[in-house]
């Protein structure tokens, strides 16, 4: 993604458009780290070197989502039958049990519109940057 | 999965002059159960169960001494001063009320314009929870046979519905095959016992039932909580009529739940249910929560593929009796939108009990918008062309 320079942060009086939220090192795989990034908690995951950024707040009641267990997931399956996927992928809120797809931010029941606000993020320099400004096409419906 | 919406049947539009289909009435035994009944039993079953004319031999007969004689499941704790049937109905001779199907025809479907009604003969609404089942195996199978014999004959406007011992799925499998050729019988009649219509106990008879496009119709019997084979009624007994009354449409609710929670619809993905004189004022809530526990529950049961509000809005049915009677009119409007009556609610008048609708009423509460559907096409949708 373009991505302005470290030193472009928190540039002028308004609202930065970025957060460094750490050294790249802090994130290693396989876990989540809550880290602030302007006004909000936000829980980064590491899954196998990718880095995903989600605000720490469940789109159904405000849970801290993140709190949740990342886990994997029953798939649609015949009556009486089990299916197992998604395994490490999938966040189930602590609160009433939403399962998300955390790299899509969809529910996994799929018949709601809320997803998890997710944030882009960046490497640069060996430093973590989130995009706190997002592109209109990301912002969630 | 979850594809078997039923859409009314081919040669629906022989249908569109109907006025309007009644899901639910009674007809009434004219005797006593087992004198009734003994035309369509063996001579050894008639003196099993009791009719008089096998009771004691033949040096007994006509003479009214005791014996055996089984007791049908029923309400004997709660009853209601004048019993459950309409008092200005009773002949004066005393014929009870719905046991004549030429005079019913008359009081019912001449004098309110209705074109098909369905039939489920009230002295076996109980017999589920018989602890027997080969009694009940055989009670069911001689109530069919006195249905399409006294009734079906008599007037083509009747339907029957195919009434199974739940006890035993193997005869009740039997008896299905038995009837399904038979186009006037419109559905398949469980009395519920104790076991609940998610469990497997029922698949083969849902097997058979889909197979001949056959609908399930459950309705209350009135033992609901009473005896250890009733399905139980939520919290505990009952301590008169008045909490009774809606104490027994309770097991119905948790049978909606129960079947989709199974993957009912899933594994039998035309079947469709009929739950008559169940309310349906009941169910915008059970919608609502089902739906919001599917969200966060999914994991356990990954086979409920579609909120649980669109299996019920697609394969359950409710009936309109008894019609709820809310002080302001526009709160039943609101409760019908809510519950997709356009979709789910069929008419019934109950008839002949003493709580049936007036349907002329019926009909005026329904908003126009959904009357058509309400009166008509939802019943053309679940029974389809066996009910033209």
């Amino acid at each position: 993604m373009a991505i302005r320079a470290a030193d472009g942060v928190n540039e002028g009086s308004e609202a930065p458009a970025f957060a460094d939220v750490g050294d790249v090192e802090a994130f290693p795989s396989g876990t989540m780290t809550i880290v602030t990034a302007g006004e909000h908690q936000v829980g980064i995951y590491n899954l196998d070197g990718e880095l995903i950024a989600i605000r720490n707040s469940c789109p159904h009641r405000g849970a801290p989502v993140c709190k949740g267990t990342v886990t994997g997931a029953m798939l649609p399956s015949a009556p009486g039958s089990y299916r197992w996927g998604m395994e490490g992928t999938v966040i189930r809120c602590p609160w009433h049990g939403w399962e998300f797809d955390l790299r899509s931010g969809s529910t996994l029941f799929g018949t709601d519109r809320r997803r998890l606000i997710r944030y882009e993020v960046a490497v640069h320099d060996g430093r973590v940057f989130l995009q706190l400004k997002r592109p209109r096409e990301s912002v969630e419906a | 999965m979850g594809q078997g919406v039923a859409q009314a049947p081919d040669g629906v539009e022989q249908a569109t002059d109907f006025a309007a289909i009644d899901c639910d009435v009674h007809p009434v035994f004219a005797q006593d159960w087992p004198d009734e009944l003994a035309p369509y039993m063996t001579k050894e079953w008639q003196i099993r169960i009791g009719g008089a004319a096998a009771r004691y031999g033949s040096s007994n007969a006509g003479r009214n001494l005791p014996g055996v004689r089984y007791q049908l499941p029923g309400n004997p704790f709660y009853p209601k001063g004048g019993g459950n049937l309409r008092l200005d109905l009773f002949g004066d001779d005393g014929q009870l009320p719905g046991s004549d199907p030429a005079r019913a025809a008359k009081e019912l479907l001449d004098a309110h314009k209705i074109d098909r009604a369905v039939l489920l003969p009230q002295t076996v609404l109980g017999v589920g929870v018989f602890p027997t089942p080969d009694v009940a195996v055989t009670i069911t199978s001689a109530v069919n046979e006195w249905t399409a014999d006294r009734w079906l004959s008599s007037d083509p406007r009747w339907r029957g519905t195919i009434a199974v011992a739940q006890q035993d799925p193997t005869a009740a499998v039997v008896e299905i095959e038995k009837w399904a050729e038979n186009d006037r019988m419109a559905g398949v009649f469980i009395s519920l016992g104790r076991t609940m219509l998610g469990d497997p106990h029922f698949y083969p008879i849902y097997e058979a039932a889909q197979h001949h496009e056959l609908p399930i119709v459950v309705h209350p019997h009135g033992s609901e909580g009473i005896y250890a084979s009733s399905p139980p009624t939520g919290g505990g007994l009952q301590s008169y009529h008045l909490d009774y009354r809606v104490s027994f449409q309770q097991p119905y609710q948790m049978a909606v739940a129960n079947l989709i929670s199974n993957g009912v619809l899933e594994r039998f993905d035309k079947l469709m249910f009929a739950f008559t004189e169940c309310g349906f004022g009941w169910l915008p809530d059970l919608m609502w929560r089902m739906d919001s526990f599917w969200k966060g529950s999914r994991s356990e049961t990954p086979w409920v593929t579609q909120p649980p509000s669109e299996y019920i809005a697609q394969r359950m049915r409710f009936s309109t009796q008894p019609m709820i009677e809310p002080p302001v009119h526009s709160q039943l409007t609101a409760v019908l939108e809510m519950m997709r009556a356009d979709k789910t609610l069929m008419f019934s008048s109950d008839f002949p009990h003493w709580d049936a609708d007036d349907m002329d009423q019926t009909a005026r509460l329904i908003p126009d918008s959904i009357k058509r559907q309400v009166m008509v096409e939802n019943a053309l949708g679940l029974f389809g062309s066996r009910i033209l």
